[in-house]
């Protein structure tokens, strides 16, 4: 062990309570939401909070409920949110995944005019994600309007894409990068075909980067908000723009709305514990190795 | 023909055929991306509004008539505060919460995995939360009251609620540029630190003249993707104060938004927008190109 990495017990003390605090704080919203979603209404808008209560399970049963409680809450729909959440994102995954891992390996292995003429086509896709997002979805609420293609899964799904397309290429281009094209060459000389080389040699070494692409493509399409929101409709209301309805003028459905974020949070989590290897390159699109 | 030159035309349409592959990737943005996008900067020049059928061409108005509007200026306000304040709280706090995640310690792991999860949760269901723990009777100022605090109802108080917006974003994207700045630790090579240890240079030196310029890039890049998502932020504005109260939190993007749904003013949304696009579309490109150079200097 060398000099600098022995800490005195005094220092370990104050490092472990640091991070102690930010766990705290990190974690202290999901328990207290957790704490919410499981509590009766009178404990909910109870003071002081109770952190002591009788549990109940009413404010999930409530969201899956047909028949609900108050005019208003009669309009929402959690089941229907999660499963055009599900639908949206999961097919969105799907084509940006396909589109852009093809053209992420397109981009890394093709021989282009100059590096130059390389690096406008990656950051013409990229600038998409720089705009607001308003810029690009007032004039295409125009178009779908015009053609009766608002609030219609399809229309999501295609502009998904704008958030899917960009990451995914960008993604599965840092992992062809990290693939030699010596090896690749060496297969075509053995006689293999280019398919076979990339079926045999490529897509063995890049499967596991793939396949985190895919869970964060799919977290952050999840996870968009303003696209559905004006251009989602009932029908295709995902559970980002469908979580506000709980609390509005007409209703105050603390408890539900409670239950509904920590359900809507849950398969993220999940995904995310597989992926965490890969976290930090697929936040910066493939900028930082982490 | 000489096998050589087969060779090459063989592998001439390889390329060909590779570079098929880009164009679905590049289609469907051209479809659903650019070409929306230029239709919005001509609907920028006329006098569309969401209620009425026939559009005409009107030049400059909407752009005069934003610059004449104290709203906008107002929002243009609110845009600059909140992205100012977000941008240095995340950066500063961000760097030490990585640095503390890298030291040398049991149980890291767990800490480290801990971190992420604020930004797994779609922004508006964290903004949503934070909603739920800020009323005047919530839990966050009964925990203040043991401080002595007197809470108040921190999303409707004008003089607060732009600054507890501040707060939700840190919460969120802390995280964020943690987990760059800890990659940026965890990479460091050793050489240097050994060199600075047989000179007997002192910490302060070790850290202004050997740590930060490694990690420069890393907080350039983590000020480059806050700089782009904190001007457009929209999802917690728009889940927790709407705005309000008055137009005290809203910033340029919400502004657009209402202005077009709630008072039908589509064109001059979009002017507003394709500003906005503007600014953070040169100034990135800018930032883009430091970058890439700051890290061809590391090789």
């Amino acid at each position: 062990m060398d000099a600098i990495n022995k800490l005195s017990i005094g220092r370990k003390t104050i490092y472990y309570i640091l991070l102690i605090l930010v766990a705290v704080y990190v974690l202290f919203p999901f328990i207290w939401i957790f704490l919410t979603s499981i509590k009766s209404s009178a404990d909910i808008t109870g003071y002081p909070p109770k952190f002591i209560f009788d549990a109940t399970i009413d404010n999930y049963k409530n969201l899956f409920a047909t028949s609900q409680t108050g005019a208003a809450a009669s309009t929402l729909n959690f089941p229907r949110y999660y499963l055009n959440s599900l639908i949206i994102a999961g097919f969105g995954t799907i084509l940006s995944l396909i589109i852009g891992c093809g053209a992420g390996y397109a981009l890394t292995r093709a021989e282009f005019k100059s590096e130059a003429s390389r690096e406008n086509v990656a950051f013409t896709l990229l600038s998409f994600w720089f705009g607001p997002e308003l810029a690009i979805i007032l004039p295409l609420y125009v178009i779908f309007n015009k053609i009766g293609l608002i609030d219609q899964h399809i229309t999501l799904i295609l502009v998904y894409q704008l958030i899917g397309i960009p990451f995914t290429v960008w993604m599965s281009r840092s992992f062809f990068r990290d693939v030699p094209v010596s090896i690749e060459e060496a297969s075509r000389i053995d006689g293999y075909t280019a398919v076979q080389t990339f079926k045999k040699i490529t897509f063995p070494l890049v499967k596991s980067g793939l396949a985190a692409t895919a869970v964060l493509t799919f977290i952050f399409q999840w996870n968009n908000f303003l696209f559905a929101l004006v251009i989602g409709g009932r029908n295709t209301m995902p559970i980002t723009t469908g979580a506000l309805g709980f609390i509005s003028y007409e209703a105050a459905l603390w408890g539900q709305m409670a239950a509904a974020i920590i359900l809507s949070s849950i398969p993220q989590l999940v995904l995310a514990m597989f992926v965490q290897k890969h976290m930090v390159r697929g936040l910066t699109f493939g900028a930082v190795k982490g | 023909m000489s096998t050589n030159s087969n060779q090459i035309s063989a592998k001439k349409i390889e390329n060909k055929k590779l570079k098929y592959f880009l164009w679905p990737a590049i289609l469907i943005p051209l479809f659903a991306g650019i070409i929306p996008y230029f239709i919005g900067i001509g609907l920028s020049f006329t006098n569309w509004k969401l209620a009425f059928r026939n559009i005409q061409f009107i030049g400059f108005q909407n752009y005069l008539a934003m610059f004449a509007n104290a709203d906008f200026w107002s929002a243009v306000k609110v845009t600059i505060i909140f992205s100012g304040l977000c941008l240095i709280i995340e950066l500063l706090v961000g760097f030490l919460v990585g640095w503390l995640l890298s030291v040398n310690l049991k149980g890291q792991s767990f800490f480290r995995s801990i971190i992420l999860i604020p930004l797994m949760v779609a922004p508006v269901l964290s903004a949503l939360m934070w909603k739920l723990m800020l009323p005047q009777h919530g839990v966050i100022n009964y925990l203040l009251s043991f401080f002595g605090i007197e809470g108040i109802s921190w999303l409707s108080n004008p003089s607060t609620a732009l600054y507890t917006l501040v707060f939700i974003d840190c919460y969120i994207y802390i995280p964020f540029v943690a987990i760059i700045i800890l990659a940026g630790f965890q990479s460091l090579p050793k050489e240097p630190y050994e060199a600075a240890a047989v000179d007997g240079a002192s910490k302060l030196f070790v850290f202004r003249r050997i740590t930060i310029p490694l990690i420069m890039p890393l907080i350039l890049l983590a000020f480059i993707f806050r700089f782009i998502l904190s001007l457009k932020t929209f999802d917690i504005f728009y889940a927790t104060t709407g705005g309000g109260p008055g137009n005290l939190t809203t910033n340029l993007h919400l502004f657009a938004y209402l202005n077009t749904f709630k008072y039908g003013q589509a064109a001059k949304s979009t002017s507003v927008v394709l500003i906005l696009f503007l600014v953070i579309f040169l100034i990135s490109m800018y930032l883009i190109k430091r970058w890439t150079k700051a890290t061809e200097y590391q090789g």
